[in-house]
C-alpha cells in the first residue's frame, strides 16, 4: 500500500552523479537551491532549469521516477500557482467579478510553480543518488564545525541515520498492523473524515508501542557493541574529493555566477 | 460441498513494475467444513500470501476464491463480511493490541461486526474460556500482561468473532513449550467441538503431523501436495527437495526400521511411536 512512494528513496547506481562525494553533493544542492531563488527573470530561470534537467539525465534514473516523486506535491504546486494568478497587482488582462487576472499574477504563478518543481527535482536528485548512510555521513562532516559551540554533531547525525533507517521498517509495520486490524473487521476505507481518523487509532497505538520497543532494543544493541557517542570514533569510509567533484563544483559555481550576471543585466535594462 | 474453494489462484506482487514477482501460481484447493488443515513450506514459499487471500486482505491477480460457493470479490463493498467469517491470526498477533483494557481489545472485532453489548460480552467470555484466559485479566491493560498472556488475548480477539474458518500464521512462535502445547490443544478442541475449519501455518512438522487432517505443501508459489499427513510425510525426497523435513519422530522410526525390521514406517507422532515400540517389545 505504501510501497510506491518514491519521494526520498535511494536508487542505487554508478552514474557520474552517484559517484560524486556526498559532501560535495549536499553543498552543490544548497547552491542550486540558491540559484533557483536568485533567478528573478525567465532567462536565468530556464538556464537553471536546463542544468537541473542535465544533472537528472546524468543520474541515469528515468525521468518518470522523478515525476512520480512529485505526484503528491503537484497538488500544492497547482494550488499555489492558481492562487498566485489572482493575488498580484499589475496590468489587468482579464476580469471576472471581483477576481482579476494580471500580467504580474501570471508571471508570479509561473515563477512559483517552476521554483517549487525545481525544488523537488533538486532534492530528489540528492536523495535518489545518495545512500542514507552517505547522506548522514556527509551531513555529519559538514556540521562538524558546530562542535565548537558545544553542539553534539555526531549525535545529531546518528539520530538522523537512525530515523532514515527506520522509515521503511515503520512503513512495513504500518502495513502489517493495518492488515491485522482489517482482519478484525476494522473499516478504514469508508465513512467520513472523522470516522477515518478514528479508524486509525487501532493502527497508531500499536505503532507507537512497537516503535518504543524497537528504540529500546536498538539502544541495548548499540550499548552491547560499546557505542558511546562520537568521541574518538573513526569511520570505515574516508571521503576524498576527486576530479569529477571539482568538475561538478565548477559547473554549479559557474551557473551561480552566470545567474548573478544575468540578473544584473536585466536590472540594468529595466533601469 | 466444499466450504472454501480456491480456483486457479495466481497472485503477482507489484504487478507492472520491474519488481513484479509471482507469489502464487495457479493454486487449486477445496477445503471442507470441519477440517484441520496444516499449511507448510519454506520461508518465502507463499504461505502467508495464500493466507491473506483467504481472509480477503489481498485480491487475486487471477482466479477466484469461493466461500460456501459464493465468490469473495463478487461484492467488493461487502468484503468485511468475508473477514467476519474467516478469522485470521497474524504472526506475533500481540503487536496489534491497542485498547485500554483487555476486555475492550477483545471486543474490537465483535463490535465491528455490529453486535449488541450483551452479545459481545457473551462472545468475549466464550473466547476467554476457549483460550483459557483468566477472567481477572479482562480489566487490566493489555500492555501489563506477560508475552504469553498477550498472545492469548490477541487470539481471543479473533476467536470472539466466532469465525467459521480460523487461520493462524505461526501462532506458537516464541511461546514456551507448555503454552504452545496448550494453545494447540485448544485450537484442536475449537475445531472438534464447534465443527470449525482451522488452517494452521507452522514450521513445526511435529505439530502439523499431530493435529492436521490434511496438509498443504507450497513451494515457490506452487502447490506441491495436498494430502493426509501419512501420505505427505511418506514422500521424504519430495519434501527435502522443497526444503522441508518429516517430523523428527518419523525420521527416528525410519532409522530404527533399518536395524529392526517389522516396525511401521508410517509413524508421525510420539504417541504412535510409543505404542508401536511397546507392541514390538511385547510381541518379541
Amino acid at each position: 500500500m505504501l510501497n510506491n512512494i518514491t519521494l526520498g528513496r535511494f536508487f542505487p547506481g554508478s552514474s557520474f552523479i552517484h559517484r560524486l562525494d556526498p559532501r560535495v553533493k549536499v553543498l552543490l544542492m544548497i547552491v542550486l537551491l540558491l540559484n533557483i531563488f536568485l533567478s528573478t527573470n525567465y532567462l536565468s530561470l530556464f538556464i537553471v532549469f536546463f542544468v537541473v534537467i542535465l544533472f537528472i539525465m546524468l543520474t541515469k534514473i528515468s525521468l518518470k521516477t522523478y515525476f512520480k516523486s512529485m505526484k503528491f506535491i503537484l497538488f500544492v504546486v497547482l494550488f499555489t500557482g492558481i492562487l498566485n494568478i489572482f493575488y498580484a497587482k499589475g496590468t489587468t488582462i482579464f476580469r471576472l467579478g471581483t477576481f482579476s487576472i494580471t500580467d504580474e499574477g501570471i508571471n508570479n504563478s509561473i515563477f512559483v510553480s517552476m521554483r517549487l518543481i525545481m525544488l523537488i527535482l533538486v532534492s530528489s536528485l540528492l536523495t535518489f543518488t545518495t545512500s542514507p548512510t552517505n547522506l548522514t555521513y556527509a551531513i555529519e562532516r559538514l556540521i562538524r564545525p558546530l562542535n565548537k559551540f558545544k553542539i553534539k554533531t555526531h549525535e545529531l547525525a546518528m539520530m538522523m541515520t537512525i530515523a532514515l533507517r527506520f522509515i521503511p521498517t515503520l512503513l512495513e509495520e504500518i502495513d502489517k498492523i493495518i492488515d491485522a486490524q482489517k482482519a478484525r473487521g476494522a473499516d478504514m476505507e469508508t465513512g467520513n473524515i472523522l470516522n477515518r481518523i478514528k479508524a486509525f487509532v487501532p493502527v497508531l497505538v500499536p505503532l507507537f508501542v512497537s516503535s518504543f520497543r524497537r528504540a529500546y532494543d536498538l539502544a541495548l544493541a548499540m550499548e552491547c557493541r560499546c557505542y558511546n557517542g562520537g568521541e574518538g570514533r573513526t569511520s570505515m569510509r574516508i571521503l576524498h574529493i576527486c576530479r569529477n567533484d571539482i568538475f561538478a563544483i565548477l559547473v554549479v559555481l559557474g551557473l551561480f555566477v552566470l545567474v548573478l550576471i544575468i540578473n544584473n543585466l536585466f536590472l540594468a535594462v529595466s533601469l | 460441498m466444499a466450504k472454501l474453494e480456491i480456483k486457479n489462484l495466481t497472485y503477482i506482487y507489484s504487478e507492472g513494475t520491474p519488481a513484479a514477482k509471482k507469489a502464487l501460481n495457479n493454486i487449486n484447493l477445496r477445503i471442507k467444513q470441519n477440517e484441520f488443515i496444516g499449511l507448510i513450506g519454506r520461508t518465502g514459499s507463499g504461505k502467508s500470501t495464500l493466507a491473506k487471500h483467504l481472509n480477503a486482505l489481498l485480491k487475486p491477480t487471477e482466479g477466484k476464491i469461493l466461500l460456501d460457493g459464493e465468490d469473495f470479490w463478487h461484492k467488493p463493498k461487502k468484503i468485511r463480511n468475508v473477514r467476519f467469517k474467516v478469522g485470521m491470526v497474524f504472526q506475533y498477533p500481540e503487536h496489534q493490541l491497542f485498547e485500554e483494557t483487555v476486555y475492550k481489545d477483545i471486543a474490537f472485532g465483535p463490535s465491528n461486526m455490529g453486535l449488541l453489548e450483551d452479545e459481545i460480552e457473551k462472545k468475549i467470555h466464550m473466547a476467554c474460556e476457549f483460550i483459557n484466559l483468566d477472567f481477572n485479566l479482562l480489566y487490566k491493560s493489555p500492555f501489563e500482561l506477560s508475552g504469553g498472556e498477550k498472545r492469548k488475548v490477541a487470539i481471543a480477539g479473533v476467536i470472539a468473532m466466532d469465525p467459521e474458518i480460523l487461520i493462524l500464521d505461526e501462532p506458537t512462535a516464541g511461546l514456551d513449550p507448555k503454552s504452545r502445547e496448550q494453545l494447540l490443544c485448544q485450537l484442536h478442541y475449537y475445531y472438534k467441538s464447534r465443527e470449525k475449519t482451522v488452517i494452521l501455518i507452522s514450521h513445526n512438522m511435529d505439530d502439523i503431523a499431530k493435529y492436521s487432517d490434511r496438509i498443504i505443501v507450497l513451494d515457490d508459489g506452487n502447490l506441491i501436495m495436498f494430502d493426509s499427513p501419512k501420505r505427505v510425510f511418506s514422500q521424504i525426497d519430495l519434501l527435502k527437495s522443497v526444503g522441508l523435513e518429516p517430523p523428527q519422530i518419523t525420521s527416528v522410526m525410519r532409522s530404527l526400521l533399518e536395524v529392526v525390521p517389522g516396525l511401521s514406517d508410517e509413524i508421525l507422532t510420539v504417541d504412535e511411536a510409543v505404542e508401536a515400540l511397546l507392541n514390538f517389545v511385547k510381541n518379541r
